[in-house]
């Protein structure tokens, strides 16, 4: 039997809103709010960066912005720099991916879902009689890659971003990202290039829909964005996807499930006086916050499934706990109060910010 | 309802302590207690925030203990010792010093385990397949360069250094991998305690099997049968 997924025709005019969008989508799908879902959405000429590609390095400014190109940075776990334009028809799955396991031959852990998603994409290819193939790190006519995807995981959930080129204008592809980054990636192509025609979007999207359906047995029921993915993509966008220090610096907040402040509290195993009196100023001030801000206690040594199966840790709660820095009071990701206990007001005003 | 503590040495649920004085079980401090286990054991508050360098520093001063393996066990327990990590350089050859002067072999003050740990530090994470060289065997080396007060310009210290080390190494490097720093922390302290016997006509007597490896529970990376602690 099929599995049903919720199809999302949702397309904002700004590059920095679509990828929030994506992550608010991604975020609803791994708390459970929202079932396995694919967005197929256009967005104006954009470059994308991913986690670890360079803003200086990689983007050549100038033609950006002769051709009015935006530049947005992707929360991926890997992938490479590329270009969209209306012409390209980008797609989100945001999915639980043990449901992928019975759909490979032969499972590799994280190439085979790529591998799988890839091969639905080339699946609807076929439809318009070309020779489309897939392997885990793209979708290519003959030798020419056609599609190009920033992947996200957290645990079994996969969240598989990208673009494919049907109308992209390649042209402005390679004036707008650095020649070195060509030199590493095959060579691209577009479906219209391949067909000598313009192909109709719709049409696009209908053979898409349809690969997807046969190659990962599924079935489409169209929906709208949730309130709950609205109010978070407009907070991912205040906070990250619209600022410089995520575009240009790479530095993102730590956020927790749909969006929620996080207050990570590392202290010792069992708690020394000192970790039991900032515990209870934690819990004392974030007490009417409930809702907005989760407060997590993280004791030294005892692992991270102190926090249930599928825990959200930050970066600097890691390094906390490898510089022994304790007690700590880790606010979105940021180390705020070290080998001290704050007082109520500082630590009351630091959480108040970062709401 | 107030949450239940589990002993890190023991594993048994702890109890407030009522006031009641206790010595730590790390570094012997005596103190009003908080929480303790049925046991005995006791964590003193600058214990239980100790960063890695500073608990083997700590345990190693105090200790009164002659067997290195019971020593480094204790040590390993402590959540700054992590499954894996560069800590068991230095945990090496900090605890063959420890147990060496509380034989009364040598002549090894405080300042020992200073430079043991500074020495140690500079070996890498990974310097078992990067350099061809784990740094738990160096520390065996390191332990015996401190302990004889060897220098590059010595004679035979230097190489009775290099000959712990070499002898050490090769006894981590049947055991296979990947890497388990918990094994050859255990192989480098048995090869030392050869080592010693033969050189110095030191013996460390009640070295403590480590079999069946205690942190086998806790490792998901163990090698299991392939292990010589594992059963």
């Amino acid at each position: 039997m099929s599995k049903s997924w919720r199809l999302l025709d949702y397309s904002s005019k700004d590059p920095k809103m679509d990828w929030a969008v994506n992550e608010a989508i991604f975020r609803s799908r791994r708390v459970g709010l929202t079932p396995d879902t694919l967005r197929l959405w256009q967005g104006p000429n954009t470059v994308v960066l991913s986690a670890h590609s360079s803003y200086e390095g990689d983007i050549k400014h100038e033609a950006c912005r002769k051709y009015d190109v935006g530049i947005v940075r992707a929360t991926s776990t890997t992938g490479d720099i590329f270009y969209y334009d209306m012409g390209s028809l980008n797609f989100t799955f945001a999915v639980d991916t043990s449901y992928f396991k019975h759909l490979i031959k032969n499972y590799q852990p994280v190439l085979s879902e790529y591998e799988v998603i890839n091969e639905s994409i080339a699946k609807g290819l076929h439809r318009f009689g070309v020779n489309s193939k897939a392997d885990a790190y793209g979708v290519y006519i003959d030798d020419r890659r056609i599609s190009e995807a920033m992947p996200l995981w957290f645990y079994d959930f996969l969240l598989f971003q990208g673009t494919l080129h049907i109308n992209t204008n390649l042209n402005l592809y390679e004036e707008v990202i650095r020649t070195r980054h060509f030199e590493k990636k095959v060579a691209l192509t577009s479906l219209s290039r391949e067909l000598g025609k313009d192909v109709p979007m719709d049409e696009a999207k209908k053979a898409l829909l349809q690969g997807i359906k046969e190659r990962l047995n599924v079935n489409f029921v169209e929906h709208s964005l949730t309130d709950d993915e609205q109010n978070l993509a407009q907070k991912l966008y205040r906070i990250k996807y619209g600022l410089n220090k995520w575009n240009v610096d790479a530095k993102e907040p730590f956020l927790i499930g749909m969006g929620k402040t996080a207050v990570e509290v590392f202290v010792a195993y069992p708690p020394t006086s000192m970790c039991r009196k900032l515990m209870d100023i934690v819990k004392s001030v974030t007490l009417d916050l409930e809702g907005k801000v989760e407060v997590m206690i993280w004791m030294r040594g005892r692992g991270i499934q102190q926090h249930g199966p599928r825990p959200e840790m930050s970066n600097a709660l890691r390094d906390a706990e490898k510089r022994h820095v304790i007690p700590a009071v880790i606010i979105n990701g940021e180390l705020k109060f070290q080998g001290f206990i704050p007082s109520r007001e500082n630590l009351r005003k630091a959480i108040l910010d970062a709401l | 309802m107030e949450e239940t503590f589990y002993c890190i040495l023991c594993k048994k649920p702890m109890s407030p302590a009522l006031g009641r004085i206790a010595d730590c079980s790390f570094c012997g401090k005596r103190e009003r207690a908080d929480y303790v286990c049925p046991s005995g054991h006791y964590i003193c508050e600058d214990c239980r925030i100790a960063s890695s360098d500073r608990i083997i520093k700590k345990v190693c001063e105090a200790t009164q203990e002659t067997d290195p393996i019971k020593i480094a066990i204790l040590l390993m327990k402590h959540p700054a010792i992590q499954m894996f990590g560069p800590e068991h350089h230095y945990l090496v050859s900090s605890v063959l010093l420890a147990a060496l002067r509380n034989l009364g072999n040598f002549e090894i003050d405080n300042s020992a385990f200073e430079k043991a740990i500074t020495r140690g530090k500079r070996i890498p994470l990974g310097s078992c397949g990067l350099w061809g060289a784990c740094g738990a065997a160096v520390g065996v080396g390191i332990a015996v360069s401190v302990a004889t007060k060897s220098s590059w310009t010595s004679d035979k210290e230097r190489s009775l250094s290099m000959q712990a080390t070499c002898e050490a190494l090769s006894e981590i490097a049947k055991i296979g991998g990947s890497r388990c720093c918990k094994a050859s922390t255990f192989a480098a302290i048995e090869a030392a305690s050869k080592f010693f016997e033969r050189e110095f006509g030191i013996n460390f007597t009640s070295l403590t099997s480590p079999h069946p490896c205690y942190f086998k529970a806790y490792n998901d990376e163990c090698l299991r049968d392939k292990c010589p602690y594992f059963k």
